[in-house]
């Protein structure tokens, strides 16, 4: 009796450790890319709703939106996890030159959500990147929505990303260079 | 020794005077019948004990949400430490206690709340840390990876809570496929590996404890969902949209319902009549999910079938219930029935969903506490709480109004419950 007792509680710590592993991955990513990774600016252009456990937040519509399609992308294959290769653009802002279905080999790239169903052209596929959502203060987002909706359409927008092995860490979200959350104060 | 249910013995006392009357006992054996009798009553003391626990785990469920809401209001004011150190407390929290029950071989009434309350904190764990680190995540991951995760805690607690939450897990898991307009087989078949590690768990479970119990009856309510939206998936998939899909699974799960509720009336203990209605609860959520998001004027002819079938399948269910209420003489289930036609009201009448809600909810909740009944009391607290719960965040409601509102639910368990188990003991102690 007591070692089957030992046997479950042995098992539960694994189950335990298995559980704290997945906050600990993405808290690690985060933190990895945050510290090493290569920082990229992507053009957006945001919209406001809310997600019912984590709040509100902007949604970002990250450019580009389509990308080359690389190998395997060409016969049909559905959605699914793609690898964007990046390299920063004349003006300074990310582009991605490449999707593909294997990560590149010593180039900076982001794991992507790959739509076939919006192409348009069968070289291109249609990408979604994994920091489509800022998330903010529900007031502060709410007097960013407005500011962005009366002001936004004359301004510079991006989002400045750190990227490492894949995994892309959020630093922030500037409209002409400026902080958001300092442009709303202002 | 058998226990006598206070319902029979009610009936035995009622019943004395006319077989004394009758010269069928003696008053002194009759007399002597009554004390036997009285001394084996079963007061449901222990079932009470779980139930009771069960219910405040919901309610802790509740004011930990509406907490964490209040925190994540105004959390960017604190460091990332700390708000790392709140999401991930929970499930640090729940799996210490967990370590505990297993190690003192904790009974049902620690093991269920527990087991129940991690794969809960685990999922709260994954998005609070997605919003501190402004990760977009993908909710099919999500819970797939937290389902599969859960399926060791059913086992190793034993807990139909867990085995519960696994299979709505698995269930959202299910519907967050649908928002994939060309799935490929690796894509969906998750979904029926998470069913393959579920039933030996349904086997083992109903063997043990047999389908009259509670457990039996959450783990046939759990598996039907999950079955019957599997399917409304596998017809509908290529042919549908996910509105459609959505009623079908309700459609679906309508009939099983109603074939349960009529073929399994016999094997039922009474007790369980209240919650048998829970099964309706299923096809009201969804129907308020997809009639929300669909134009009725825009319908094109599969939706309309599958509309017409389901609205056909409402009203038989329907009559079939007061009929059925009607031969048992008993106006309970009657109303239950009419949840039906309150949830076909609602999709015409705006707010009228909210109102069904309360005036059920208030229904079984006075009824509840006058018969003194846990089960039906805390089936009124749960449909007043649903009622106010989507209409609160149906609409855009600042945070702070629904984290109190979410607290002030979960306080309704603990005080209602509190309040009935002191009557209880306090009609207990009078005898």
């Amino acid at each position: 009796m007591k070692r089957n007792r030992r046997i479950s509680l042995l098992l539960f710590v694994v189950v335990s450790a298995v559980m704290l592993t997945v906050p600990g991955m993405m808290i690690y990513n985060s933190v990895r890319a945050e510290m090493v990774g290569e920082e990229f600016k992507f053009r957006i252009a945001p919209r406001d709703p809310v997600d019912f456990l984590r709040g509100r937040y902007l949604r970002l519509n990250v450019q580009p939106e389509q990308a080359k399609a690389g190998p395997g992308f060409a016969d049909g294959r559905g959605s699914g996890l793609g690898f964007a290769t990046l390299e920063t653009d004349d003006e300074g802002y990310a582009a991605v030159t490449l999707v593909t279905l294997a990560p590149p080999k010593e180039k900076p790239y982001v794991r992507v959500e790959t739509r076939s169903w919006y192409r348009t052209d069968d070289s291109e596929i249609s990408i979604n990147f994994p920091f489509s959502r800022y998330y903010m203060n529900e007031n502060k987002a709410r007097v960013a929505e407005t500011w962005l909706v009366k002001h936004g359409a004359d301004k510079t927008i991006h989002v400045t990303v750190r990227v490492h092995n894949g995994y892309a860490a959020v630093v922030g979200l500037y409209v002409d260079g400026k902080p958001i959350e300092e442009v709303i104060v202002e | 020794m058998n226990k006598v249910s206070k319902s029979n013995l009610t009936w035995f006392e009622s019943e004395v005077p006319t077989l004394i009357e009758q010269g069928c006992v003696e008053p002194s054996t009759a007399e002597g019948m009554l004390s036997h009798f009285r001394a084996r009553l079963d007061d449901g003391a222990a079932a009470r004990t779980v139930f009771v626990t069960i219910i405040s785990a919901l309610g802790g469920v509740f004011l930990m949400a509406g907490i964490i809401l209040l925190l994540g209001h105004n959390w960017d004011m604190l460091p990332k430490a700390v708000r790392l150190g709140c999401s991930t407390a929970p499930l640090v929290i729940a799996q210490l206690l967990g370590a505990y029950v297993l190690w003192k071989a904790k009974g049902v009434a620690w093991r269920e709340p527990v087991a129940t309350a991690m794969p809960i904190a685990l999922l709260a764990a994954i998005a609070l840390v997605a919003q501190v680190y402004q990760i977009t995540g993908d909710g099919r991951t999500t819970f797939l990876v937290t389902a599969t995760l859960t399926l060791p805690v059913i086992y190793l607690f034993r807990s139909v809570g867990a085995f519960v939450v696994y299979m709505t897990l698995m269930t959202v898991f299910g519907f967050a496929c649908l928002d994939l307009r060309d799935p490929s087989a690796s894509q969906v078949a998750p979904y029926w590996l998470l069913w393959l590690g579920a039933l030996p768990f349904v086997f083992l479970r109903l063997r043990r404890g047999g389908v009259a119990t509670y457990g039996g009856y959450w783990i046939r309510v759990a598996v039907g969902i999950a079955l019957m939206f599997g399917l409304g998936l596998g017809f509908g998939f290529e042919h549908l949209d996910s509105d459609s899909i959505i009623l079908l699974f309700a459609l679906l799960f309508c009939a099983l319902y109603s074939l349960g509720r009529f073929a399994g009336e016999g094997e039922c203990h009474p007790r369980l009549r209240v919650w048998l209605m829970m099964g309706q609860i299923v096809p009201v959520i969804c129907l308020a999910i997809s009639v929300v998001e669909m134009h009725p004027p825009s319908w094109e002819v599969g939706e309309l079938i599958v509309m017409t079938l389901f609205c056909s399948m409402c009203g038989a269910v329907w009559l079939a219930g007061l009929l059925h209420a009607r031969r048992l003489g008993d106006i309970e289930w009657g109303i239950n029935s009419s949840v039906f036609l309150l949830v076909l009201i609602a999709m015409v009448v705006p707010h009228f969903a909210l109102f069904g809600l309360l005036a059920l909810g208030g229904f079984h909740l006075a009824r509840g506490v006058g018969t003194m009944s846990f089960a039906q009391m805390n089936w009124g607290v749960v449909l007043v709480a649903t009622g106010l719960v989507i209409e609160v965040f149906n609409y855009d409601v600042d945070f702070v109004v629904r984290g109190l509102i979410l607290i002030l639910i979960g306080l309704g368990f603990f005080a209602m419950n509190g309040l009935m188990l002191k009557r209880v003991r306090s009609e207990k102690g009078a005898l």
